[in-house]
């Protein structure tokens, strides 16, 4: 093993290894024998389900204490050993893995729990249950993946489980729409990874993490003048699964399905699966920046840098979208595109600092405090009869007590208020930004009173003021099944950023470049005053600004005070609308062209040209197939002759 | 003499017999019962054969019977097919009128034709383990002998066979004659001479011509559509697993570790015969409305790339057709027992008799169509990675050889074209017309059990195939390196040094 | 772990005597030795052929009566079927002959160098005989217990 002098040694290998290889099975176990064994019955089902994925939660957990900031790869066995790719099935566990397996397997656990109540009426329970560990199985395996090929497997596997989840209720047009949508976009992200993949193959001739890793350390320049085009490349199956501009369309149809879902894949974990990634092939973007021939004016622009672009459109997009969303599902998704827009920016720029622990610092706090959001914003749909207008609701503050503080914990930590979870990891990304990128600074502000004004919309419209309409009338708060995952949720998402999470993140990257996190309180403010400040004022003026427009507001008086820019902003730039102009229209003319192509070339002239040529040649061969045993006994005598006729030099 | 060194075979015999006996005092209801006994009990020699206490290594018998790597591998190799097929014969014991025991005792003497097949280092003893596996054929093929298609299935399989051995005994006494021995050791020490004789490379070509009737290769493949339909679908399995992996097996022994560099110089015959081979099964299946004599028409195909690991003529080539033999065994195996336990429920052996099997069997309409899919060479099944591997080998050996990237060329539109006729199969499982019985149809536990494990076998070494590969390698390990050591000069100094 | 390879220094492998590869060479003269059987051959089958020919042309087609076709059976008027039937026991009866006759025949060889067979091994000179006896037994008893022998059943 060539690498091994590369990881930090590992003196508890084996047992580790049954650990980590335990993690990743048990809720494919589960899924597979719901599957097979229990597919009618729901207790079961769910029982099953859930334990597999606290036990993986438990496993997790262990390893997280057992292991700490170890760092380990196994390999157990070689997969494809064909000269020049030998993939092997592997596991990598350092401290970025273990907190994220912490992560996935939490907000798993709790999110499953919930649905047990939410889905309670669906007859297709079992199903949903089998699709959620499939999911936290596939995502397990991306968090784990040791190699660019096992990544790759996992990162389809995570796109067909989120497909099928998508498209749960699958009789509903929307939702069958809505998971085709996704999955279309997410293949021309991964079609972009593939290529990145092969080209990183090409260059560094393994598709081994530390391998790649190593021979990057050894020599920043080896992958020359394809740096440039694979960091975007890979980035591309980023841009497909965390939903970046221009490939975040999918997304906000994305709610279509069940709730819980929503909150798991398309807010907490799924959707960061492209930060992560990025965060696992750091060394890619560290390395020297190069661009091929046609692209050389680029010059030392990095990768990295236009993912950091990228990240902060996507970002300040996304905030403005959601400002003038109604729908309570539809404006946490564009805070979560936005948000996702932000830890985008966070790993581009932190290739300057050659540490991208402030971005996976933000995925984390964020992982809870989304997912708690989205299952309050469950908690409120479920309550007011699958209502998601918040100008339909109103007044449910006294109405379901529970709901509406841990909704507002969250807001609070996704707004940035000290000393709640979101606004220590932002400050990261602020003080970063800073350092590094005064512009994207601005922009990160900017989004971050955008996010504050919009949130802030949605609590006062939502839960203050009286009640819109009948079935906001009738809300009562949900079942504990539903209440007590919000609570749980509830103490991470205040607490979390307390940890010491920096350092032990900063132990997967280099740990030469000192961070920062993870100060309680109002340790911001100490080590960089201007960040802290500016991400503490942002969220003060964000609330304001909402609070003077919307406190006892019965309609919303924005779309009068910014015209056409409100209306553009609530039909989401009219993306979907160019998109659908463009490129169905092109997609019309190439289709019609290819349609003739199809009928006239291909299927005229070399399907059925060949296939019946084939075909007839078949059936005239077939006549020497007589049966009768005389010509069979002739031409096996010819047959002789012929072979020793052949055999002749 | 060592005669420890054929405890597998005489132990095989001593169980056939004993089925045959057994059968004359037990009642005809208890014959089923009979038929687990006797897979039990070549499953125990399986696990004897396989295990350490078996012998390794070893050579007796005046040189004819050898014990290697590569004997053991298929010696394995046939136990496993051999219980496979007396499960699947109990689950189509409706079909056989009478001599259901005789049947299983057929089904091992034709084992240990294999058996011996697999050790055979001598053209006498090749000859007559072959003759012992085809006789028992002759019977197998034609067991159902009120149905008319299975007795002209006999009939042909018995005059077929007759001149192909008639032709191979004759090769067998030219090379006798010009070589002075049928020994494949001797043979081999003097292939150099050898090569120049007229005589003794017509023999070897008659030779080759039989054993081309044995794995239906062209152009002596004609017999195996007729014999395939006709066949009651056990014989037709152990038929297309045994016999064929038989033929293969001496094969390698003959072209790789006897005459190499005789093999070396027939490389244009080998090339068209596996041609031809491929194309002839790939388009005559075409046009098929028989399952299965559509499956005698891809095993001829088949064959036609197992002989692209001759052409190879090298290691890997060897390792791939070993490879691709072991995925092989499940894939078929599996299709026939489905076949058989469908027998009883469906009338007809026609393909558009399957309409309706995905809903009256999803499981035996799974297991049929992964095999197919397996056939065909689809990822991640283990037909995919045996092509794979044969393909490659042929492309290594490629340089220097042009006619080679031909034949590559020839494999993959072969490849393309059984796509279309199994999905053929495929589609009208699943999407055939309608069909008025839609009962259930239900399987035995014996069946899902063989069934369970050939769907795994299919799976498992397409997915993770090194371990299999390794021991595939291992078995082709002593004989390359035994025919390059023959190359070497060093070594006919000692010969010749010997010879007096 | 050994594997068997074709060691040549292997003193137990039988190689012919020296002088193999004249031997080879005359071995091939000998084929033409044969030229005279394949001459012989041709010129049968060629006479054969022709005279058929030659009778078909040159003969004429007489008439064709109900008596000329009567096969021929040595003058006298041919009586009953052509093929008359028998049982099928006859058949088997007879195959069990045959097949038990043969393996007589495999004896004599055996009895005849059976003293030399002695001095080699006398193990496989006993031991093969009683195995191949008793694998016929074990065909005897079969035979007799599915009553084969059985005219009457």
């Amino acid at each position: 093993m060539e690498h091994a002098a590369v990881l930090h040694a590992v003196e508890s290998g084996s047992k580790i290894q049954d650990l980590a290889w335990m993690i990743l099975v048990a809720p494919l176990v589960m899924a597979v024998g719901t599957t097979l064994f229990v597919p009618r019955d729901r207790t079961l089902a769910a029982v099953f389900n859930i334990g597999g994925v606290i036990l993986s939660f438990c496993l997790s957990f262990v390893l997280f204490c057992v292991f700490g900031g170890g760092s380990a790869q196994c390999t157990p066995f070689e997969w494809l050993p064909i000269a020049g790719l030998d993939v092997h099935i592997g596991l990598h566990i350092d401290p970025l893995a273990s907190l994220m397996l912490l992560v996935v397997t939490g907000v798993a656990s709790l999110v499953m729990i919930y649905s047990i109540g939410y889905m309670h009426d669906d007859r297709s329970y079992p199903r949903f249950f089998a699709s959620l560990s499939l999911f936290v199985f596939s995502m397990l395996g991306i968090v784990l993946a040791d190699n660019f090929v096992m990544l790759f497997i996992f990162w389809e596997l995570v796109g067909i489980s989120s497909y099928l989840l998508i498209g749960f209720w699958y009789d509903r047009p929307a939702a069958a729409d809505a998971s085709k949508k996704a999955f279309l976009t997410n293949r021309i992200g991964d079609f972009g990874f593939m290529l990145g993949i092969l080209m990183v193959w090409s260059a560094l001739g393994t598709v081994d993490f530390a391998v790649a890793k190593a021979k990057l350390a050894e020599n920043p320049a080896l992958l020359g003048s394809m740096a440039g085009i694979a960091g975007l490349l890979i980035f591309m199956g980023a841009m497909g699964k965390s939903a970046q501009f221009p490939l975040h369309v999918w997304l906000p149809d994305a709610m279509e399905g069940p709730t819980p879902v929503s909150a798991l894949i398309h807010a907490a974990t799924m959707v960061a699966a492209g930060i992560y990634m990025l965060c696992r092939v750091f060394f890619l973007y560290t390395a020297a920046p190069g661009w091929p021939g046609p692209l050389s004016m680029l010059g030392d622009l990095s990768a990295a840098t236009l993912i950091s672009l990228v990240g902060a459109v996507t970002a300040l997009l996304a905030a403005l979208i959601a400002v003038q969303q109604n729908d309570i599902k539809r404006i946490l998704a564009f805070s979560t595109l936005s948000q996702l827009g932000l830890m985008v920016m966070a790993v581009g720029l932190g290739a300057k600092a050659a540490n991208p622990s402030a971005a996976m610092f933000h995925l984390v706090t964020h992982a809870f405090f989304k997912a708690m959001l989205f299952l309050g914003a469950g908690s409120v749909i479920h309550a007011c009869h699958h209502e998601q207008d918040i100008w339909k609701m109103g007044g449910l503050k006294a109405k379901m007590p529970i709901t509406f503080w841990t909704f507002l914990i969250g807001t609070a930590a996704l707004a940035g208020l000290p000393p709640f979870s979101g606004f220590y990891s932002k400050d990261e990304i602020f003080a970063l930004a800073l350092e590094t990128n005064p512009i994207l600074f601005g922009v990160g502000v900017l989004v971050s009173v955008l996010t504050t004004f919009y949130m802030s919309r949605l609590v006062l419209v939502a839960f203050f003021g009286a009640a819109r309409s009948e079935s906001a009338d009738h809300a009562h708060e949900s079942p504990g099944s539903m209440k007590w995952p919000l609570v749980v949720l509830a103490i991470p998402s205040l607490m979390v950023a307390w940890l010491p999470l920096g350092p032990f993140l900063s132990e997967s990257f280099d740990p030469a470049h000192p961070v920062h996190l993870g100060d309680i309180f109002f340790g911001p403010f100490n080590h960089n005053p201007i960040a802290a400040f500016f991400g503490f004022g942002a969220a003060l003026f964000g609330f304001s600004l909402a609070y003077s427009l919307y406190w006892k507001a019965a309609k919303d008086p924005l779309p009068t005070q910014l015209g056409l820019l409100s209306k553009v902003m609530r039909n989401r730039f009219y993306f979907d609308e160019i998109y659908e102009t463009i490129f169905i229209s092109l997609h019309n003319l190439f289709s019609h062209i290819a349609d003739w192509i199809d009928r006239w070339v291909i299927s005229g002239l070399m399907v059925r040209g060949v296939s019946g040529l084939v075909n007839l040649s078949g059936r005239a061969l077939r006549l020497v197939q007589t049966g009768n045993i005389q010509s069979y006994t002739f031409f096996f005598t010819v047959g002789v002759l012929l072979v020793v006729l052949l055999a002749r030099k | 003499m060592n005669y420890s060194l054929i405890i597998v075979e005489i132990t095989a015999v001593l169980i056939g017999l004993g089925v045959l006996m057994t059968d004359l005092w037990i009642s005809p209801a208890a014959r089923k019962g009979l038929g687990y006994a006797a897979a039990v009990a070549v499953g125990c020699l399986l696990a004897f054969a396989t295990g350490s206490l078996a012998p390794q290594h070893g050579l007796g018998f005046r040189d004819s019977f050898v014990v290697d790597d590569l004997a053991r591998f298929f010696k394995a190799f046939f136990l496993f097919g051999a219980i496979v097929v007396i499960l699947m014969t109990v689950e189509f014991s409706s079909r056989i009128a009478s001599g259901l025991s005789e049947f299983f005792a057929l089904v091992i003497f034709a084992l240990v034709g294999m058996l011996f097949a697999a050790s055979a280092n001598d053209l006498v003893l090749l000859f007559v383990s072959l003759e012992l596996i085809t006789v028992t054929f002759y019977i197998l093929t034609s067991f159902q002998r009120n149905r008319l298609a299975s007795l002209e299935a006999g009939v042909k399989y018995l005059i077929l066979g007759a001149v192909a051995s008639a032709f191979m005994v004759f090769g067998i006494a030219l090379i006798f004659g010009s070589a002075n021995s049928t020994n494949f050791r001797v043979i081999a020490a003097h292939q150099t001479e050898l090569a120049t004789s007229p005589v003794f490379l017509l023999g070897l070509l008659l030779v080759l011509a039989g054993l081309g009737f044995k794995i239906a290769a062209f152009p002596f493949q004609a017999w195996a559509p007729d014999v395939y339909q006709g066949s009651p679908a056990p014989a037709t399995a152990f038929l297309a697993v045994g016999s064929k992996a038989a033929g293969f097996v001496l094969l390698i022994r003959l072209l790789t570790q006897a005459v190499p560099q005789i093999t070396a110089e027939w490389s244009r015959l080998l090339v068209v015969m596996s041609a031809a081979t491929i194309i002839y099964g790939s388009l005559c299946a075409i046009p098929q409305r028989n399952l299965k004599r559509l499956m005698g028409y891809s095993s001829i195909a088949n064959a036609g790339y197992l002989l692209l690991g001759i052409v190879a003529m090298s290691r890997s080539g060897s390792t791939a057709i070993l490879f691709y033999l072991g995925g092989y065994f499940f894939t078929v195996l599996a299709a026939f027992t489905a076949m058989s336990a469908l027998a009883e429920h469906i009338e007809t052996d026609e393909i558009a008799g399957l309409a309706g099997l995905g809903r009256r069997s999803p499981f035996l309409a799974a297991t049929l169509t992964l095999s197919l899919v397996s056939l065909a060479g689809i990822p991640p099944m283990v037909g995919f990675f045996g092509k794979v591997l044969l393909l490659r080998s042929v492309f290594e050996s490629a340089p220097g050889r042009p006619d080679l990237y031909l034949l590559l060329g020839i494999a993959v539109i072969g490849v393309v074209i059984s796509l279309y006729y199994y999905f053929g199969v495929i589609r009208s499982i699943y999407w055939g017309g309608s069909t008025p019985n839609l009962a259930p149809i239900r399987t035995s536990l014996g069946t899902k059990v063989a069934l369970g494990t050939c769907i795994a076998g299919m799976v498992f070494l397409g997915i993770a195939p090194n371990g299999y590969l390794r021991i595939a390698e291992t078995a082709i390990g002593g004989i390359d390196s035994a025919a390059g050591r023959l190359k070497s000069p060093a070594l006919k100094k000692v010969s010749a040094h010997e010879a007096h | 772990m050994v594997f068997f390879k074709y060691s040549l220094q292997d003193p137990k492998l039988h190689l012919p005597q020296a002088g193999y590869e004249a031997k080879v060479k005359k071995m091939d003269s000998q084929l033409n030795q044969y030229l005279p059987v394949l001459m012989l051959l041709l010129v049968t089958s060629g006479f054969a052929v022709s005279t058929l020919i030659i009778s078909v042309a040159a003969g004429k087609l007489g008439r064709r009566t109900k008596t000329k076709d009567i096969p021929y059976e040595c003058g006298m008027l041919p009586e009953g079927e052509g093929n008359s039937r028998m049982s099928v026991k006859f058949y088997l009866v007879a195959l069990l002959f045959v097949l038990f006759d043969i393996e007589v025949v495999f004896m004599y060889p055996w009895a005849v160098t059976y003293k030399k067979l002695l001095e080699t091994d006398a193990t496989l000179a006993l031991g093969g005989m009683l195995s191949f006896m008793f694998i016929l037994l074990v065909g005897y008893v079969y035979a007799l217990k599915k009553r084969a022998f059985d005219w009457k059943s």
